[in-house]
């Protein structure tokens, strides 16, 4: 699985947030191939391909990656920096999740180059709308770097 | 001869009157013209000359009486004056020094800059504050120092001293120059204000605590809110076949407390912020603001109250703020005036002398007077969710704005006869009366 194609990378530590992302997405049909990675840590071993990840070909980039930003280890501003200042995966548009709109980090997040920032709504209806919405833009929409 | 014998003794006579300062009489002169006549002539101008100098005389006596006791005035004012100075250098709460601008050296220190930096007097005069160690930060000293060579003042500078036992104080100076003989003296005026500087930090802290409590709040509780209503909602998509009636409405009340409590969070969130946003106070047309307040409310509510909007008031206070009080009163009046017939919301403003108060009335359902204290408190209602929904906290936003703009809320009602809302807004901060600024 490692060296296939990979569309989405969802990098969420909360497995019910996950569960209902993963949900919504395959059920609009947007998405089959989805990976889903439960800390920072994890989500920057898969995409520099070390750790458990070594040797996936990491030349295959996601066409978005959904980032939670409060996660266990390494929290979500730090897999944004390093994703952002490395050439190899800057160029992925990261879309920033949070569960409040009370984060101070909006700003810092733009500022290390987040291409999106998105609140996740506490509706289900509207949570799920918001994904549906946000998997269509970044998969159907974007034009990828290629 | 016999003749002028008298006549020598009336000369004599008046001459021994004028001797006693009595010029009443002057010396006959006969038309003889003789030596005598001559003579009684001579000492009448003499007197007159006399008696005109002796005047004169008088009143520089009586001047030099006037100006003893105006300089004798003057010595005793100076020295009330100087004793007014010295009580006040002495007894005042502040710190008070005086420094030669030349080498700055204090010339004198009050009892409370001894208190405040530990050093005695003697240790004091004549010696420099960088001398004695008080001196934290050179360079803020000699900036200090520099505009008030330049300027001849400074005011409210903030600067951190050394007390003799090496503890650091916050200090507030602020300085006016004085001419003695010649040369520049400083005055300095020292406010201790590590008290307040230490609150200040504290204050902040809690602040800061208190944005790390909502921030969390708002993420850790909504998180678990929306895996409840997640959940729910899947097992209504995926196995709605497997419930009957019954489980239907059992999951539709999880869903719908869901809901709510995401309800709470957030008026709960929006309540809180209130307290560390600043008022950003501009003049405000709050005909144009209910307008945009209707317009947004008939986005997201579907109402058939009638609303009358008279002729407002302008007033002054932060858009957003006030906006916010507008949405809360006018939606509240919708609400509860939904159930009639013909509801009718009315908008009104009324000028007082230093205030303007803002009325938005309904017709709708009311409330018992006697529960008027409890509408204002955060989560208390004064109808359940069944009668009409909501979480309790509008009207203590609104309670909470106009009480940072400086102005009042109160309600009347009359149950099932629909109740008024008023606000008042001050209409202008500093009001002068009098000539005299109100304390």
């Amino acid at each position: 699985m490692e060296n296939t194609e990979v569309e989405i990378v969802l990098v969420e530590d909360n497995p019910h947030d996950a569960e209902m992302t993963i949900r919504a997405l395959k059920k609009n049909n947007l998405v089959n191939k989805i990976v889903h990675l439960k800390d920072g840590a994890e989500a920057l071993d898969f995409l520099f391909g070390t750790g458990p990840y070594e040797g996936r070909n990491t030349g295959i980039k996601p066409k978005v990656i959904l980032l939670d930003l409060k996660m266990p280890k390494v929290d979500g501003i730090d897999v944004l920096r390093k994703l952002k200042s490395e050439a190899s995966t800057k160029t992925i548009p990261v879309v920033v999740l949070t569960s409040s709109s009370e984060s101070p980090d909006v700003s810092l997040c733009y500022e290390l180059g987040a291409n999106s920032y998105i609140v996740k709504p506490v509706g289900f209806e509207n949570f799920s709308k918001s994904i549906t919405d946000l998997g269509l833009y970044w998969l159907v929409l974007n034009q990828p770097l290629r | 001869m016999l003749q002028d014998d008298k006549r020598i003794n009336t000369i004599l006579e008046i001459l021994l009157e004028y001797t006693q300062k009595d010029f009443s009489r002057s010396i006959p002169v006969s038309e003889k013209g003789d030596d005598l006549d001559a003579l009684s002539a001579g000492l009448n101008t003499m007197a007159e000359e006399l008696q005109a100098f002796m005047a004169a005389s008088k009143k520089q006596e009586e001047q030099v009486v006037e100006r003893t006791a105006q300089l004798e005035n003057n010595i005793r004012q100076l020295k009330e004056s100087e004793e007014k100075f010295q009580k006040a250098f002495q007894a005042s709460a502040a710190g008070i020094t005086i420094t030669r601008i030349s080498d700055a050296t204090y010339l004198d220190v009050n009892d409370t800059f001894i208190k405040m930096t530990g050093f005695s007097k003697e240790e004091l005069i004549n010696h420099t504050s960088a001398e004695l160690g008080m001196i934290v930060n050179i360079k803020k000293r000699e900036e200090l120092l520099k505009q008030v060579r330049q300027k001849g003042w400074a005011k409210n500078f903030e600067m951190t001293v050394r007390h003799k036992s090496g503890s650091l104080l916050d200090i507030l100076s602020s300085i006016e120059t004085i001419v003695l003989n010649g040369e520049k003296y400083a005055i300095n005026i020292i406010f201790d204000i590590s008290g307040r500087k230490k609150a200040e930090a504290q204050l902040e802290t809690v602040n800061k605590e208190l944005e790390a409590f909502s921030y969390s709040v708002s993420h850790d509780l909504r998180a678990p809110l929306r895996a409840v209503d997640g959940y729910a909602k899947m097992l209504e998509d995926d196995y709605a076949g497997l419930f009957d009636e019954e489980g239907k409405r059992l999951l539709g009340i999880i869903q719908y407390n869901a809901k709510k409590m995401s309800h709470l969070i957030d008026d709960l969130l929006a309540f809180s912020r209130l307290g560390k946003k600043a008022l950003q106070k501009t003049k405000l047309d709050m005909n144009e603001l209910i307008e945009g307040v209707l317009i947004d409310l008939g986005k997201t509510t579907r109402h058939k109250a009638q609303i009358k909007i008279d002729r407002l008031h302008p007033a002054e206070g932060d858009y957003g703020l006030i906006n916010q009080v507008l949405v809360n009163l006018v939606s509240n009046g919708i609400k509860y005036s939904s159930k009639k017939k013909e509801p009718l919301v009315e908008i009104s403003s009324e000028a007082k002398k230093e205030e303007i108060i803002y009325s938005v009335k309904d017709n709708g359902e009311g409330f018992n007077m006697k529960y008027a204290d409890k509408l204002f408190g955060v989560f208390q209602r004064l109808h359940t969710p069944e009668e009409f929904e909501g979480t309790g906290v509008g009207l203590a936003i609104v309670q909470r704005i106009i009480s940072k703009h400086g102005g009042k809320v109160w309600a009347e009602a009359e149950p099932g006869k629909g109740a008024t809302f008023s606000f008042t807004l001050p209409i202008n901060q500093i009001t002068i009366k009098n000539g005299k600024h109100r304390s």
